[in-house]
């Protein structure tokens, strides 16, 4: 235990006596786990279980005019209840939903608000788990009822929404639940702030009359391969039986909710690409930081010598000069976690209609497996910034130093 | 106790290589107070560094205790440095963001025995109190005289109860008033026993060694007894 306070104490001078070299270590360290957070991140949002579409990858997504002519004019669009078909008729289908969203505007207090809408069917919020803080779902039968999204809430009811009235394409919803935000990236199809029963859509203002899109939720285990051919078989049946000749829908009408995740932001080349800039990110920073290391670790160079000389081996000199990096890499670190989101904020801010929209990652949590993976990173960081001028300083012949001779 | 023989340090550039120690071969016995004087540049200090491998020879096989140290590891030296010996250099080499009683206590930590806080702690204090410094513990070397600072890394050097102190002109920067007092415990601690080898250019505390050993140009000339 002595030991450890003496080497903690040790650690912690160097780490307050040379503040300016501290300083620049946990800045560059901050800057560069900014955006290494911002990468794991979205990284989290794209795998098939993100919250709170988390079953991306055994739901199946198509569009209502998945069968057209040339001369398209929507007669062989998709009825409403196609669903209540699929469910009927194939065993392994759990339930579906349609939606339709709209960059529409709401009547809010009075005042004129942008809001991406969502116009759904209640098994929506059957097949998507979001965290709801408050209410419930509506129910298709229901009244007017919508379902708003946390700073929707926030911004415009005083957290207080519940039974506050909203009005969208001149109809007024009663506010029935409110969700906790989320990252469009976890879902590329959704960027809605509200959603309300398809029912009563009137396709204001973009007038798409029949662009619906239907998600079907497949039982679990059912390889992709097999729902994507259960679709097929359907829908080539159900086209067959309309236009009286042999239809046959592509594949890829029916990509799953996950492949639309994935080529929504280039597929697999997008986890290379990540990790990649991952390797970067890091590499980079360390390497300019271990110029400043070393030079830190030279003025240090008799204080090891001369532990050497009462006894320490190379190895524990290495490790005090690893541990003060790991130290401020940590911090760095911690300063990164408290950053990342307001800095996500400011650049979707750029790009995207916040107050209309779902942000693409700033919304989401850092969970437990981000935190420790940016912990592992954050040591990696810390030995390939300390790692050679540590070893350096420890393989240096202890009578040189201690003349002056080999600084 | 000390045993060196065909020992070689070789400093090797581009143009030459310069013998800093040349066939050394010097026995030290246990108990016994060895000092070791010569000109500047004659190898007196790397012959200390070696002994106390703080240093490698070239060439040559070191002894200590009966112990052939040549093909030890850096754990096994840094083991052997820290329970055989005890340094005194000329410059002290105190650590600053340490104060005394953490400085002295260093050596205790990095102790291969399983010593208790509470004993390193003690140990210290006893060392440091013997030194005459016990009103100065919680101060910095920055805040001490050369003297004292001088005491509290003979304090450092004690606290193992080492075999043997290896002194590198251990009053080189002090006025004689303080290299007296200085002598006087590099003294005591031979009278209880320690093997002290000392590395001086002062002649008079040189003649105060039982064993007086002249070097040149990297080669002992002389040893009187």
């Amino acid at each position: 235990m002595e030991k450890i306070l003496s080497f903690l104490r040790s650690l912690w001078y160097n780490i307050v006596h040379d503040k300016l070299y501290s300083i620049f270590y946990v800045l560059g360290t901050a800057i560069a786990f900014i955006f290494i957070i911002i990468l794991l991140q979205a990284m989290s949002l794209l795998r098939d279980d993100s919250a709170p579409f988390v079953n991306a990858g055994r739901s199946i997504c198509f569009d209502s005019d998945i069968y057209t002519t040339n001369n398209w004019d929507g007669s062989y669009t998709l009825p409403y209840n196609i669903i209540q078909q699929l469910s009927e008729q194939i065993n392994i289908i759990e339930t579906g939903y349609m939606t339709h969203t709209e960059s529409a505007f709401a009547v809010i207090d009075g005042k004129v608000r942008p809001a991406s809408v969502g116009f759904v069917t209640p098994e929506y919020f059957e097949v998507n788990e979001f965290d709801f803080i408050e209410g419930k779902p509506f129910v298709e039968i229901a009244p007017k009822h919508a379902v708003i999204t946390e700073d929707i809430a926030d911004r415009y009811y005083n957290s207080n929404a519940l039974g506050e009235k909203i009005e969208i394409q001149n109809v007024e919803y009663e506010i029935v639940g409110v969700v906790k935000n989320y990252s469009s990236l976890s879902n590329p199809l959704e960027t809605a702030k509200v959603w309300v029963s398809i029912q009563y859509n009137r396709f204001i203002p973009s007038s798409d009359w029949d662009d619906y899109s239907y998600v079907v939720l497949f039982s679990e285990d059912v390889p992709v391969d097999e729902m994507k051919a259960t679709l097929k078989h359907f829908f080539d049946t159900y086209y067959s039986k309309r236009v009286k000749k042999e239809v046959d829908i592509k594949y890829n009408k029916f990509p799953t909710v996950q492949e639309i995740k994935e080529n929504a932001v280039g597929g697999e080349m997008f986890r290379y690409g990540m990790g990649v800039l991952m390797f970067l990110l890091l590499l980079i920073p360390a390497l300019n930081i271990m110029t400043l290391s070393l030079s830190n670790t030279l003025n240090r160079s008799q204080e090891i010598a001369i532990r050497r000389a009462l006894g320490a081996s190379r190895m524990s000199s290495f490790m005090l000069i690893i541990s003060e990096n790991i130290i401020l890499a940590f911090i760095g670190l911690f300063v990164a976690m408290l950053s990342f989101k307001p800095v996500m904020r400011l650049i979707e801010s750029m790009f995207f209609d916040l107050t209309a929209e779902a942000s693409f990652i700033s919304a989401s949590s850092l969970d437990w497996t981000i935190v420790c993976i940016s912990l592992l990173l954050a040591v990696v960081f810390a030995v390939l910034s300390g790692g050679i001028p540590a070893y350096m300083m420890s393989k240096k012949n202890i009578s040189s130093v201690l003349k002056g001779r080999e600084l | 106790m000390i045993t060196l023989t065909d020992i070689y340090k070789v400093f090797s550039t581009e143009d030459m290589e310069t013998y800093a120690l040349n066939n050394i071969n010097l026995h030290v016995d246990k108990g016994d107070f060895v000092s070791i004087m010569g000109p500047s540049g004659c190898g007196k200090s790397t012959l200390l560094n070696i002994i106390g491998h703080l240093d490698s020879p070239t060439k040559g096989k070191i002894m200590i205790e009966g112990v052939e140290t040549s093909g030890l590891k850096d754990k096994e030296l840094a083991r052997l440095r820290n329970e055989k010996f005890g340094f005194i250099f000329q410059s002290f080499h105190l650590i600053n963001s340490l104060n005394i009683i953490q400085n002295v206590e260093l050596p205790l930590l990095y102790s291969n025995n399983k010593i208790s806080a509470k004993e390193i702690r003690e140990r210290a204090m006893a060392a440091i109190e013997r030194v005459g410094l016990a009103h100065r513990v919680n101060h910095l070397p920055s805040q001490l005289s050369g003297g004292q600072c001088q005491r509290a890394a003979i304090a450092r050097a004690i606290v193992t109860a080492p075999h043997i102190l290896l002194a590198d002109e251990p009053t080189g920067n002090l006025d004689s008033r303080m290299g007296r007092e200085i002598m006087d415990l590099l003294l005591g601690f031979n009278a209880e026993g320690a093997t002290v080898v000392m590395v001086t250019h002062d002649a008079a505390l040189a003649g105060e060694a039982k064993t007086k050993i002249m070097m040149n140009d990297g080669e002992i000339v002389s040893s009187l007894r």
